[in-house]
């Protein structure tokens, strides 16, 4: 076919299309969409008894604080880099907060070795508590990917890895409100084998003719 | 460049609210500008179709184009994830054929590989492809004799990807029916 006839054949399909909204205005949507739904199911847990206490250990609020910046950063990488043009360094936006929570996981881990702070993170999964993990972060993962799959698809295996991750974070954030002990592990593995099973069967990248 | 690019930005907008006037302006003029880029990227064969698929996926997200931000940059990014799978698709296709014997080695020993179902008929062949129905024969013809990719061949016959998956799996059912019909009865 020559190029002038795709050109003639692709006019004639012109149809108005609704416009992607800039990153931003995405990450502001996801956050309307998944803070509500967090919210509701760690009241449902009910706070934990020791919230006041822990709101005021350092180390608690720099996890937190970390937690919750991964998932501001990476949802907006994650949105960012499903719009052609943008910059692959956006990929990178996430690994300072990311690597300070995992380094605050690290260090507690380091301390229940040593006995220098009490079992938390290595007592083991509290697998009843798999369910409301489960639902939480339930709708702010299918926000996501849902979100992810308007975009482009040019990096699409990593646009969903990085909203799973905002996801991840995002439940982590309001887990640690409510949960007992902190479940960063066990929410980042559940995860992983989510994001997973989601770049397996809609990871394809460069979906780019796809009409939509 | 810049006044060219906003140029090219306002004709965008008028095709994202479905001015088939501008757009078809927009990817006239856009394809020059695919083709340089193309050209700057790509030394293997077939170019224009890679032009062509770059218009393609214009199409395809040209929802995910901002109007606040320049047009260009958009589409050179387009470019560039076309020219790569170009490349994955021509590296795949070359380690898949065998290498040809070079007559500066002298003509090879051994007969060409045999095919695992038989050498078959091409006329034969070309017999049956012309009996089967028109979107049946269009679907082998673009997707299998021509090696061409689902969406190509959307855009070549009008059809959707999912009619063309039913219609190419019909027409080479049908074909397998027709040949082995034959050959029992020789």
């Amino acid at each position: 076919m020559r190029t002038e006839d795709l050109i003639a054949r692709l006019v004639a399909q012109a149809a108005p299309v609704r416009v992607l909204p800039p990153p931003s205005a995405r990450l502001l949507l996801w956050f309307a969409l998944a803070l509500p739904a967090v919210a509701v199911v760690t009241l449902a847990m009910g706070l934990r008894q020791d919230l006041a206490l822990r709101l005021g250990e350092p180390v608690f609020l720099l996890r937190l604080g970390a937690s919750l910046a991964t998932a501001v950063a990476a949802a907006l990488a994650g949105l960012a880099l499903g719009v052609p043009g943008r910059r692959r360094a956006w990929a990178l936006a996430p690994l300072l907060p990311l690597a300070l929570w995992l380094l605050s996981l690290g260090r507690q881990c380091l301390l229940e070795i040593r006995g220098e702070a009490a079992a938390e993170l290595l007592t083991g999964p509290h697998l009843h508590c798999l369910p409301d993990i489960a639902v939480m972060m339930g709708l702010p993962t299918i926000a996501m990917a849902i979100m992810v799959l308007r975009g482009a698809g040019l990096r699409r295996r990593l646009e969903l890895a990085l909203g799973g991750l905002a996801a991840a974070a995002l439940s982590n954030a309001a887990l640690s409100l409510a949960h007992p002990v902190d479940a960063g592990l066990l929410v980042l593995l559940l995860q992983g084998g989510v994001v997973a099973v989601l770049a397996l069967g809609m990871g394809r990248d460069a979906s780019l003719t796809e009409s939509r | 460049m810049r006044a060219d690019d906003t140029h090219l930005r306002d004709l965008m907008r008028a095709a994202q609210s479905g001015d088939g006037r501008a757009y078809g302006s927009l990817l006239t003029e856009a394809a020059p500008i695919i083709r340089r880029a193309v050209a700057g990227r790509w030394r293997g064969p077939d170019a224009e179709d890679i032009v062509q698929e770059v218009l393609l996926s214009v199409h395809g997200v040209r929802h995910t184009y901002d109007p606040a931000r320049p047009f260009v940059p958009w589409l050179l990014a387009i470019v560039q994830y076309r020219v790569a799978d170009a490349a994955r698709r021509h590296a795949r296709r070359a380690a898949r054929e065998t290498s040809e014997c070079g007559f500066a080695h002298g003509l090879p020993e051994v007969a060409a590989p045999v095919a695992e179902e038989g050498p078959g008929d091409p006329q034969l062949l070309a017999r049956a492809l012309a009996d089967l129905p028109e979107g049946q024969r269009r679907a082998v013809q673009l997707l299998k004799l021509e090696e061409r990719s689902l969406k190509e061949a959307a855009a070549a016959t009008g059809m959707s990807v999912g009619a063309l998956k039913v219609a190419v799996h019909r027409g080479i059912k049908a074909l397998r029916a027709k040949l082995t019909g034959r050959e029992g009865e020789e």
